[in-house]
């Protein structure tokens, strides 16, 4: 512990400048009002794009201005926050057609969605109305914000600019949205084959899971854990190759134990990626209760 | 915190007091803003990690025009406590801290400091709408190439920041009567202190030097 305190104070003395310690620091709190992570995203329908026309995937909404030098900074990164599962949406705030669109052609990438919010509203429907109170204009609370909105139109996370710990290349925002969009990738069912427990992994298009013999080191094997009340289970066999898409399943054989409905529960660790990155190595943990005949097969 | 009921949950309870009681008091987070919002702690301060100029290093001389065509040189202030401010008419929080700075200099001319805002690198135009909105409150040095903007900009401060110039936008100093930097500070949107309570707080300390 004293350790850990002594650690703590070398980091936050003043030894390591503040934005190398990027984090949720800007993160809207319940006091400041507004829309806040468990509410529903305010909808607009700039530029012919309609945010709830997006429900399905991932959102990441990010608020912009050509003239904003951290915003500016941020561009070039914004799209790799997106995936098979991830749209953003890039809102420029109040500048006009002709400041704008020359700016989106030139830096922002391709897979992010530009669209123009030229009053404001847009923004003005995500301004907490309790934060920075000096701002007369409070369309501008939520310049350089960033949200992730999940597939029912959520919100998840809400960022406010944090300037003293200034994250261009969203690390903050890569953890917490791998960490939801990771439970999405894989679904995990449990079920009986003779005796045998088969955890069965749905794995979403456009991703694949590094298999329990990845091709390199580095990368994150799938493994799984499963144990049964009252039954002895075997190690777990895994399919070949050095990845798996679409589906795979675990066969965990039984061993000895009485016959029955016993409880079941299942943790399987793994790492998703697509063809360009991978996500944050994850878990899934699944309870549920499975009949066994009791006998060796 | 996977551990079960006993005596052992509430030592770690404790510890976890303990812990929380070390990080706050370490790190100063989070600052707990007063009732006008006005932070418990200053902006980010520029160190000597961030390389120079920070506090306790000359600052930079300029030689710079104002809105009335006027020369400004900082040297030429030498004896007198200066107030730099690097602003733009875009930003947000330059505006908002426009106002205070206003009231700054009207309440401070008397003890002799002298407020002198730098526009960072904007056009005409913009320039422009930044003087209008307190056309007589302190003289707005034009920067038109951000190079007097970056000599002040530490090379290893906000080193996210593409564009160097715009590194020290709403920053904030106070210049002693020697031309020694005293108080320096970068944004910091979460805490950010509209008032200039703390800008002025160094101040009076340095006016108070005699």
């Amino acid at each position: 512990m004293r350790a850990l305190v002594f650690a703590l104070l070398c980091a936050c003395s003043g030894a390591v400048p503040t934005w190398e310690q990027p984090g949720l620091g800007g993160a809207v709190r319940p006091e400041m009002g507004g829309p806040q992570p468990g509410t529903m995203a305010p909808d607009f329908d700039l530029d012919g794009t309609k945010l709830s026309s997006l429900r399905g995937s991932w959102v990441v909404v990010h608020f912009t201005a050509t003239w904003c030098p951290y915003c500016d900074s941020e561009v070039a990164h914004l799209g790799d926050l997106a995936g098979p599962t991830v749209k953003v949406v890039l809102v420029d705030e109040k500048e006009t057609e002709a400041v704008w669109r020359p700016y989106a052609d030139k830096h922002v990438p391709k897979n992010v969605i530009a669209v123009r919010d030229g009053d404001g509203k847009a923004a003005l429907a995500y301004a907490p109305p309790h934060a920075q109170m000096s701002f007369a204009d409070r369309s501008q609370v939520v310049l350089d914000s960033t949200l992730v909105i999940d597939p029912e139109g959520v919100i998840r996370l809400f960022l406010l600019p944090d300037s003293a710990h200034f994250d261009p290349t969203f690390k903050a925002v890569h953890r917490e949205l791998d960490r939801f969009v990771a439970n999405d990738v894989v679904r995990v069912s449990l079920s009986t084959a003779g005796n045998a427990v088969i955890a069965k992994l749905d794995i979403a298009p456009g991703y694949h899971l590094q298999s329990h013999t990845p091709s390199e080191p580095q990368f994150i094997p799938t493994r799984a854990t499963v144990s049964a009340d009252d039954v002895e289970l075997d190690e777990p066999h895994y399919a070949p190759g050095a990845t798996y898409a679409n589906a795979t399943t675990v066969t965990v054989p039984w061993k000895r134990g009485a016959a029955g409905t016993h409880r079941v529960a299942a943790t399987i660790a793994f790492q998703a990626c697509t063809a360009t990155r991978c996500l944050f190595p994850t878990q899934r943990h699944i309870e549920t209760t499975l009949s066994f005949r009791g006998e060796t097969p | 915190m996977l551990g079960g009921a006993g005596s052992g949950t509430v030592a770690r309870m404790k510890a976890n007091a303990i812990f929380a009681l070390a990080l706050a008091l370490a790190c100063g987070h989070p600052a707990t803003p007063s009732a006008d919002q006005t932070p418990a702690e200053p902006s980010v301060v520029v160190t000597n990690e961030m390389g120079s100029p920070h506090i306790g290093d000359a600052a930079p001389d300029f030689d710079l025009v104002d809105q009335t065509g006027a020369h400004v040189k900082l040297a030429d202030m030498r004896g007198s406590v200066v107030v730099l401010a690097f602003v733009t008419s875009y930003c947000p929080f330059s505006k908002a801290a426009q106002p205070s700075l206003a009231e700054l200099a009207k309440a401070y001319a008397a003890r002799g400091v002298k407020v002198v805002a730098v526009n960072v690198k904007e056009a005409d135009a913009e320039y422009r709408e930044y003087v209008s909105r307190m056309p007589q409150a302190f003289p707005v040095l034009r920067d038109p190439n951000g190079e007097v903007s970056t000599s002040f900009t530490p090379s290893k401060a906000q080193p996210g920041v593409v564009d160097r110039t715009q590194v020290v936008v709403t920053s904030n100093l106070v210049i002693d009567k020697k031309g020694k930097i005293r108080f320096f500070t970068l944004l910091d949107t979460q805490h950010f202190d509209a008032k200039l309570v703390h800008l002025k707080r160094s101040l009076d300390r340095v006016i108070e030097e005699g």
